[in-house]
């Protein structure tokens, strides 16, 4: 799949690859950071502080929703012009970043949109592993298998 | 010059290899089958063990002077144990015991061959003692509640971003809240209607499970009844390594899932995450931001692999990140696998040390999936404790801010003589 300079700006380099050598249907996961737009409204730009509320949940409620109402404006026509290319975000409610899965073509048309910024391919999220005793593995291997039996 | 055979405590290419000796029983353990075991056993590379690395890096130091000679490094015989066994003078096998903090240095002879092999026995106990409990001595929790400190992090809510919670557990069955939200499940099949956070939430609620272990242990450490800092504290279950994997997706849902959650529990104020990627990962950096501004503190592990390392998101300068200190005599010191740096970010025009603070993280108790005890090593465990600390804070002042938070946790932290700050940050923290 051949990609266009842009496009090549917008990717990382393992998707990139990806791209370039993808040939089948086969799907892929992708995290896009949206654009931000340019000005917010009053209501979203508006400082909160926690001297104005009766409680601090109160506060970070409303700071909650604030944070909803300025990502939705950002984003919403991006993810609207995402969802019209089949592919359903996942998340975008408080970060620019949404996931989705799809096709090396979808993606690609993806890129095309002038609100993503940004994509990459998913990747591993490792537990830190503890540093545990060969006795208490083996043991807890064993649990595990009374656990299944 | 004297022998001295020079070796992890804890050989970490053993656990790295786990899947590989899953299958034998040693309820059956006959000749083949102990074979068989051996062979794996002694497969197993040693290379990726962050001390055994820094053991080498010594040898290949102190080995130009005449007061230290290799003998044999037993792992390039296909050894599993990462020993090396040289020639020394006393002073030079103080010195290394001193500088690689993690490792056993045993002068040679049978009398002392009985501490490493003790190692490998369990350490699973049904119940536990106070001497088991050196990680809340430590902290001066002991002490505290000596002296009448009754805090308990009451109306405090952790998300606990692990493998699960084994919610059976009697430590901490009053903790955990019964449903949990199973980060994979929201993967498994494409389904529009489930984008919405809100609907997925309800979507991918099951009970209360653990899939490995491991959260089960870093709960316990935070609200255990007896292992626990703060023991009113509620545990909410965020599955988000299903059997100890996850990727960038499962990271990203279960952050911002934590967001949409703590809308309707206002007293989900500390996210708990003892995992990460290595090296810097900007992907990570705008959930914490968010969490951060919707007032989550996000407390991180900073990894497991020693000095000059730090896996993201614990290495970024926003949230808190926690290294492990072990205890030798009456000693505090930062554990040899504890990772630590000093970050230079060029894009924020900041210079900054990793970890913020540091807190027990070596033979710490806690619970284990199935009931009973186990001691287990690393900053995962080191984590859990300080967002306990956390909690304790969060009960005494709810409406504290993030940052105050972290601020009121840093200033109860005391430097540990001799560690700079890109291995300890702050200090070890303590109860006030």
């Amino acid at each position: 799949m051949k990609l266009k300079d842009f496009q090549i700006d917008k990717t990382n380099e393992p998707l990139r690859h990806t791209l370039i050598r993808a040939r089948g249907p086969e799907k892929l996961r992708v995290i896009l950071e949206l654009a931000s737009k340019q000005g917010q409204s009053d209501e979203e730009s508006k400082v909160l502080e926690p001297s104005q509320f009766s409680s601090y949940q109160e506060y970070r409620k409303a700071k909650i929703e604030q944070m909803e109402q300025a990502v939705a404006h950002d984003i919403k026509d991006t993810l609207q012009a995402l969802r019209s290319l089949d592919l359903y975000p996942f998340g975008g409610k408080y970060s620019h970043k949404v996931l989705v899965e799809g096709t090396a073509h979808q993606i690609l048309a993806s890129l095309n949109l002038s609100g993503v910024k940004e994509a990459s391919m998913d990747e591993e999220f490792e537990m830190d592993k503890p540093r545990r005793k060969i006795g208490d593995i083996i043991r807890s291997a064993i649990q595990s298998r009374h656990d299944v039996e | 010059m004297e022998r001295y055979m020079i070796r992890p405590k804890n050989p970490q290419a053993l656990q790295n290899n786990y899947p590989r000796l899953k299958g034998f029983d040693l309820k059956g353990f006959d000749s083949k089958a102990r074979d068989n075991y051996l062979d794996v056993l002694t497969s197993i590379s040693k290379e990726d063990d962050p001390v055994y690395r820094e053991m080498g890096r010594w040898m290949e130091d102190a080995i130009h002077t005449s007061e230290v000679r290799k003998i044999l490094d037993i792992n390039q015989l296909g050894g599993f144990t990462g020993t090396i066994f040289a020639e020394m003078t006393e002073e030079q096998a103080n010195r290394i015991q001193q500088e690689v903090s993690d490792v056993h240095v045993l002068r040679d002879g049978p009398m002392n061959l009985i501490d490493p092999i003790r190692r490998l026995f369990s350490t699973h106990k049904a119940k536990i003692d106070k001497n088991d409990l050196w990680h809340l001595e430590a902290i001066g929790l002991v002490e505290a509640r000596k002296h009448g400190f009754s805090g308990s992090g009451e109306g405090v809510v952790v998300a606990i971003l692990d493998t699960g919670i084994d919610p059976r557990h009697p430590e901490i069955r009053s903790n955990v809240v019964a449903d949990a939200y199973d980060i994979q499940k929201a993967f498994g099949e494409i389904n529009p209607n489930l984008r919405d956070l809100d609907n997925l939430a309800n979507q991918i609620k099951v009970y209360s499970r653990d899939t490995d272990g491991h959260g089960t242990h870093v709960s316990g450490l935070i609200c255990g009844k007896k292992v626990g800092v703060a023991p009113a504290t509620k545990m909410l279950n965020e599955i988000m390594l299903p059997n100890g994997q996850g990727t960038k997706f499962y990271y990203a849902m279960a952050m911002q899932l934590a967001i949409t959650l703590a809308k309707s529990r206002p007293g989900l104020r500390l996210v708990n995450v003892s995992a990460g990627i290595n090296g810097n990962v900007p992907d990570l950096r705008e959930d914490v931001l968010a969490l951060i501004e919707a007032g989550i503190l996000p407390v991180f592990a900073t990894g497991n692999e020693g000095r000059n390392t730090a896996r993201s998101p614990g290495r970024f300068v926003e949230p808190l990140s926690v290294g492990a200190v072990r205890k030798k005599g009456d000693v505090f010191m930062v554990a040899g696998f504890s990772s630590g740096a000093t970050i230079i970010d060029n894009e924020n025009g900041v210079t900054y040390n990793v970890p913020d603070l540091v807190a027990p993280g070596d033979d710490v108790y806690s619970c284990v999936r199935g009931g009973g005890y186990e001691a287990w090593d690393g900053t995962s465990m080191a984590t859990p404790i300080v967002s306990g600390i956390a909690a304790l804070v969060l009960e005494k002042h709810p409406s504290i801010g993030v940052q105050d938070l972290i601020g009121e946790l840093l200033r109860n932290c005391e430097a540990l003589p001799d560690f700079p700050e890109n291995r300890q940050g702050g200090g070890l923290i303590k109860v006030v």
